[in-house]
């Protein structure tokens, strides 16, 4: 029944992909293309080059018949070479992958380890001075503004303390060292965008596991389990909990996207060399194939993870029928 | 934090405290204390003190008469954006629930594809498109924001089709229009209401991260963003340029979020405090 809802679900995505490919080639398209570019920039392109070179990358063939050959190179995650270096955008993207996935994947499991605490305590507890006392450092955390934040870090860690460094993966002279000592480098390079990207998410993943262990303590089966002479301990482990942290997996699907496509705004202040920062260097640099790339890839990560997500929730929760 | 009055009493707060910086930026040529863009540069990087009160930038520019003038650019950009997403998205979220067929399909699928695309990715792909401008700013904010709200708008509008005032004025000859103007959107204001202040947030956001990022609005003109931005260069030697542009964006963040918190509880009620 599981893979049949699977199944159905894949099937409603594609569709989705299918509207996703069309906007992205129609961004590629009014972006402009290479042969108008060559056209502004050299006064010696003739008429003829520009026809050849039309002909070479087939923008001479109408536009369906584009959109059909650029959909095609799409499935094969061929997203043509970068304007800036003429490499595949692919490797470029290949290559930024593991720094992300290094940072953001460290960052979600501290989010998970500090927040659910955080929340289900408050939850647990409400009306009590800690639990204020996090209600409002979790709302100011909320309208903190995640660049401000990363630059006061860099400000008070790294150029008033000197604790951490400035910025960078690893520090000058050691870009090939390997073992242990990179190791260290390269998480000590870490801490401060990690603190950063913790302390912005902690506080919303916080209010979101607080607000429905809430809900969830509030419900008819909690009152049924107590009145059954069931010991609070039992309560909590065995019916809340659970039942609390079902909407987290949602949240994690969610976040898997984010996982992947890293932080623009935090890789770029603390020159973390991810995927964010290709992102914000292409789009610096009007490099259009590997924006539409990470565009592409991003929305990918987003249907896979909300696919995840939902099939999670369907196994897990016997509520939901599936069929 | 659960206590009507205490809200009350932040709404007003608030309220005022917006009031009184949009008033400063609208009367900036008269309040601020400099011209913004005169350049001084035998008094580059002047501490805080009497007659700079914010300090110098690199080029000797007063930082307190550049925040308010940056505040007509953020405050102008964060309310046109969220004012257009807000209109956006409740006008084609009543359109997909009222009309339905062909239009609810086309409407809603739409959403579909512009939200499995990460924000960022999709502002930044559009910037690439469009180049950076203020306008282009609201421009992306606007087709990238209406869809959470469009949601909800079409949901509020479904249940209220069938109902019994609804038919009857439908029966009393009004035209489809004017049922969907003047009965059914009236009634599902909630969610509007309360997306547009958290929109004018997020929209303010928006812009002083993407004019931070340099894709936002172009020197000489000052947004907080971008003030932020060029004082990264000189963090060591001038914390000002990064504490005080920093501190108006989390200001008027906090005091935007706040009302927004105030509208949601006053709208639904039975959240847990």
């Amino acid at each position: 029944m599981l893979l049949r809802y699977a199944a159905r679900r894949l099937l409603m995505a594609v569709p989705l992909l299918l509207g996703i490919s069309v906007l992205t080639f129609l961004l590629i398209h009014l972006a402009g293309n290479p042969v108008q570019q060559q056209m502004v920039m050299n006064p010696k392109f003739s008429a003829a080059s520009a026809a050849a070179l039309r002909h070479l990358y087939g923008l001479d063939e109408p536009l369906p018949l584009q959109y059909w050959h650029w959909l095609s190179r799409m499935a094969r995650l061929d997203f043509g070479l970068s304007l800036h270096d003429q490499r595949p955008v692919l490797d470029k993207i290949a290559e930024a992958l593991p720094a992300t996935l290094l940072l953001n994947g460290m960052a979600l499991s501290l989010v998970l380890a500090v927040g659910i605490p955080f929340g289900v305590h408050s939850a647990t507890h409400p009306r009590t001075r800690f639990t204020r006392l996090f209600g409002g450092f979790s709302f100011v955390a909320y309208s903190f503004p995640v660049f401000w934040l990363a630059l006061l870090v860099q400000l008070s860690m790294a150029v008033a303390l000197g604790w951490l460094p400035i910025s960078g993966y690893t520090s000058p002279g050691m870009e090939s060292s390997t073992g242990l000592s990179r190791v260290g480098d390269v998480l000590w390079h870490s801490a401060a965008p990690l603190l950063v990207s913790v302390l912005g998410d902690w506080a919303l993943l916080s209010r979101y596991v607080r607000n429905s262990m809430f809900e969830v303590l509030g419900q008819d089966f909690i009152r049924t389990a107590r009145a059954k002479g069931l010991g609070e301990r039992a309560v909590f482990w065995r019916h809340a909990l659970p039942n609390a942290l079902l909407p987290v997996i949602t949240v994690l699907g969610l976040s898997l996207p984010g996982l992947i496509s890293g932080s623009v705004i935090i890789e770029s202040i603390f020159a973390w060399p991810g995927l964010g920062r290709l992102a914000w260097d292409a789009s610096m640099g009007y490099d259009g194939p590997v924006v539409m790339g990470l565009v592409v890839i991003g929305a990918l990560m987003t249907i896979l993870g909300n696919l995840a997500a939902d099939l999670a929730i369907a196994a897990l929760d016997p509520r939901i029928k599936v069929a | 934090m659960g206590r009507p009055r205490f809200w009350q009493g932040a709404t007003l707060a608030c309220g005022a405290c917006l009031a009184l910086l949009a008033l400063a930026a609208l009367l900036a040529p008269w309040v601020a204390p400099a011209n913004p863009d005169a350049i001084d540069v035998l008094h580059s990087f002047g501490r805080p003190g009497p007659g700079q009160w914010l300090g110098r930038d690199e080029l000797g520019r007063d930082v307190l008469s550049r925040l308010l003038y940056g505040a007509r650019v953020s405050l102008g950009v964060g309310l046109s954006a969220a004012l257009g997403m807000t209109l956006l998205g409740a006008l084609l979220g009543a359109l997909a629930g009222y009309v339905g067929g062909w239009l609810d399909g086309l409407i809603m699928r739409s959403a579909d594809v512009l939200m499995c695309i990460p924000g960022v990715y999709l502002i930044l792909a559009l910037m690439v498109v469009l180049g950076p401008s203020l306008v282009n700013v609201v421009l992306v904010i606007v087709a990238t924001g209406w869809t959470g709200l469009a949601r909800l708008v079409r949901a509020e509008v479904l249940s209220l089709k069938g109902r019994d005032f609804v038919l009857a004025a439908r029966a009393s000859g009004a035209t489809p229009a004017r049922v969907l103007l003047r009965h059914v959107l009236p009634n599902a204001m909630a969610p509007v209401y309360v997306s547009l202040t958290f929109g004018v947030a997020g929209a303010i956001l928006m812009e002083s991260s993407l004019s931070f990022l340099g894709l936002g609005v172009q020197p000489p003109t000052a947004s907080w963003g971008s003030i932020l931005n060029s004082g990264r260069e000189s963090m060591a030697q001038a914390w000002w340029l990064t504490v005080f542009p920093g501190l108006a964006i989390f200001a008027v963040m906090m005091a935007v979020n706040l009302l927004g918190e105030a509208a949601r509880r006053h709208f639904n009620p039975r959240e847990p405090w």
